[in-house]
């Protein structure tokens, strides 16, 4: 799946990152840590695939990480 | 990171008073050598520092030998830079003479980087404090009510079960309680559940961090055991098969309390199904509200039988980012680090780089393990039943701060956490009560046979009657907030008599031989025993006219007070026997005790 957005970093848990779509829905960004952290802030393309229903971060949908695109 | 026994040295107590003194210290010159006299160690000072690391260690190095060390992290932000860039470090340092220390006080108080540097004392705490150098910033703990809960309770032979992204080994983490544990990730190794992440690692520490070793940070049942179940990959991700696989593993592999600092959208049938199977095991399942800061209480939390928990700030006041809602249990500390760094949730785990840290993190998955460590202490003063856990934690809870617009119940459902009052219900007041049970039980035989002329009033029972008493009802362990965890061995004194197989062999459903012993313990079979070899053993007509008789009948109305107890509060889960039999198991069990009693009371048959 691909979805576009603003990369957000919570400070919870630990770390966070977060997809905030054009609307405002938000998606738990798993792994690629490194390449969201250059990110924070940045609209990006993420290429990802389901990241299973549950997680540490409780805090919405989960999408593993396997590209990111800076737009 | 270095360490050297402290010798009995309480260094927490001197950090506590510079922490208090900060501001003072950092705006005015601090007299160069304040004689702290005869409790003084001598030649050796605490110094706290910020910035580099490196750098301290070679200051330090030119003025004494650095005896143990403490980096905590200042910034959550800079997980991703070298733990030594930003931090602040606690030195213990050796200077030697008092030439030695007077010089080295004096170069380290002229620096800017130094926020106290202070020879160590010896300080005698009226209530007990662990000597681990970062409790002082642990506010966490003080505010879940820990300290008070220590003086009765530590977590003695209960397994926490830690479901989340794995536990590491580190130096602060007692490696003798941390159990064999066990991988539920697809595709990973089932032997292997040691954390790649560091979230599960720092959850396991709020439980059970090593206290009063003299470093680091401490936990809130720094006795129990870790059971670490690796359900989360090394992102933080993981399923519902998984979860649901690792709850039923914990309830069969002598779990107590699970802990669930972790959540999902989705409910799953397959997870509520093992939720509601490790409670009728009895364990006390707790878990996560969620972090959308909304009114939607995240899976499994959600689900009957799990015990949600929101999260609070150092103010008692619902965190920003804690969920909340009707299945709200029960508040706790998470952090608020809106308020500051240092208003996270302190504990060790592994950084990014793989190596031991001091992290303060915010977050529902926070305040869980603060409940879990209080339950788990509850459990080790011989509160099985989950239900009454439960009930325990949430009707000593302290009232969170009321917000306009929002229902008080749904934030924090009880209340917030306060192990202390809890682990006080427990002891004091549950033992004090059964000490009334049992006493008035006596009083109604001893009355019945005196009216009936089968006990005259010349026959006194004593102090071997009334000592067994005390003793079989548990009464004792209204002692236990006095401080009876703080004495090894004496601290069993803070359970009944018939749980005294806990500690030893583990608490019934954990293994064979502790649910037998939990069976027995909770039932008639020993006194009714001892009666008849006291029978059987005295030509009297009043068998408790002896020694050994009126020890037993004593036992024996003890017992039966505890009993009563036990079947009131319904306070002990049996392995197979369902809860709501349990009472009648109990007072059943009370009658024939009260009996056996009463018969050592006088020979004759009750007419």
């Amino acid at each position: 799946m691909k979805l576009r957005g603003r990369v957000e970093k919570r400070d919870l848990e630990g770390g966070i990152y977060l997809l905030v779509q054009a609307g405002g829905a938000k998606t738990t960004l798993l792994g690629a840590r490194a390449e969201l952290a250059g990110a924070v802030g940045q609209e990006v393309e993420i290429e990802g695939e389901a990241g299973g229903g549950f997680g540490l971060a409780m805090s919405g949908p989960q999408v593993k990480v396997l590209a990111v695109k800076k737009i | 990171m270095t360490s050297q026994p402290l010798a009995g040295v309480r260094t927490a107590l001197p950090l506590a008073l510079a922490a208090g003194l900060l501001a003072a210290c950092a705006s005015k010159p601090a007299p160069v050598y304040q004689d702290p006299g005869s409790e003084a160690v001598p030649g050796q000072i605490s110094v706290e520092l910020r910035g580099a690391v490196p750098a301290h260690r070679a200051l330090l190095s030119t003025l004494g030998k650095v005896l143990d060390e403490q980096v905590f992290e200042e910034d959550a932000e800079d997980l991703f830079l070298p733990r030594d860039r930003f931090a602040e470090s606690v030195f213990l340092l050796e200077t030697g003479d008092e030439a030695h220390t007077v010089a080295a006080l004096k170069t380290l108080r002229a620096r800017p980087d130094v926020v106290f540097a202070e020879p160590v004392v010896k300080l005698h705490a009226l209530a007990w404090s662990p000597n681990d150098p970062g409790y002082q910033k642990q506010w966490h703990l003080r505010e879940a009510g820990a300290p008070q809960a220590w003086e009765a309770a530590r977590g003695q032979g209960v397994t926490v079960a830690v479901l989340d992204t794995g536990v590491a080994p580190l130096d602060d983490l007692d490696e003798s309680r941390l159990l064999k544990g066990h991988n539920f990730v697809p595709g990973g190794k089932p032997d292997n559940a040691v954390d790649d992440h560091g979230h599960g690692t720092h959850v396991a520490g709020t439980i059970a961090q090593a206290t009063d070793n003299g470093r680091g940070v401490a936990g809130m049942a720094p006795r129990a055991r870790i059971l670490p179940l690796k359900v989360l990959d090394a992102n933080g991700g993981g399923t519902s098969a998984g979860i649901a696989a690792a709850i039923r593993y914990a309830a069969d592999h002598g779990a107590q309390v699970l802990n669930l600092s972790l959540g999902g959208g989705a409910r799953s049938e397959e997870m509520a199904r093992a939720v509601a199977y490790a409670r009728r095991k009895g364990c006390l399942v707790v878990c996560a509200a969620g972090n959308e800061g909304v009114r939607h209480v995240s899976y499994p939390a959600a689900y009957p039988g799990a015990t949600a928990i929101s999260a609070v700030g150092p103010r008692g006041s619902i965190a920003p980012y804690s969920s909340f809602g009707p299945e709200v249990a029960l508040a706790a500390p998470g952090g608020d680090k809106s308020q500051g760094e240092e208003f996270g949730v302190l504990q060790q785990t592994v950084g990014e780089d793989g190596q031991p840290a001091y992290r303060w993190f915010q977050g529902t998955s926070m305040a869980t393990p603060h409940v879990a460590g209080a339950a788990a202490l509850l459990y080790s003063v011989g509160v099985t039943n989950p239900a009454a856990v439960q009930s325990l934690l949430q009707s000593s809870a302290r009232a969170g701060v009321a917000l306009p617009g929002a229902k008080a119940a749904e934030l924090y459902g009880s209340g917030v956490l306060d192990a202390g009052g809890a682990v006080r219900t427990a002891t004091l007041w549950w033992g004090l009560t059964r000490l009334f049970l049992a006493g008035g039980l006596a009083w109604f035989a001893i009355a019945h046979a005196r009216k009936l002329g089968q006990l005259r009033p010349r026959n006194a029972l004593g102090v071997p009657f009334w000592g067994a008493l005390l003793l079989a009802s548990g009464g004792v362990a209204a002692l236990a907030p006095a401080g009876l965890a703080r004495v090894a061995g004496v601290s069993l004194l803070a359970l009944p008599p018939a749980a005294f197989s806990f500690p030893l062999l583990g608490l019934p459903g954990s293994n064979l031989a502790a649910s037998i012993a939990g069976w027995i313990g909770f039932s008639a079979v020993v006194p009714f025993v001892l009666a008849l070899v006291a029978r059987g053993l005295s030509r009297s007509s009043s068998p408790s006219s002896g020694f050994f008789g009126a020890l037993v009948a004593g036992l024996c109305f003890g017992q039966a007070g505890l009993l009563v107890h036990a079947g009131l509060v319904n306070a002990v889960h049996l392995p197979l026997l369902p809860s709501f039999l349990a009472p009648a198991w109990f007072l059943v069990g009370a009658v024939i005790s009260w009996g056996a009693g009463r018969g050592l009371l006088a020979r004759e048959a009750v007419r």
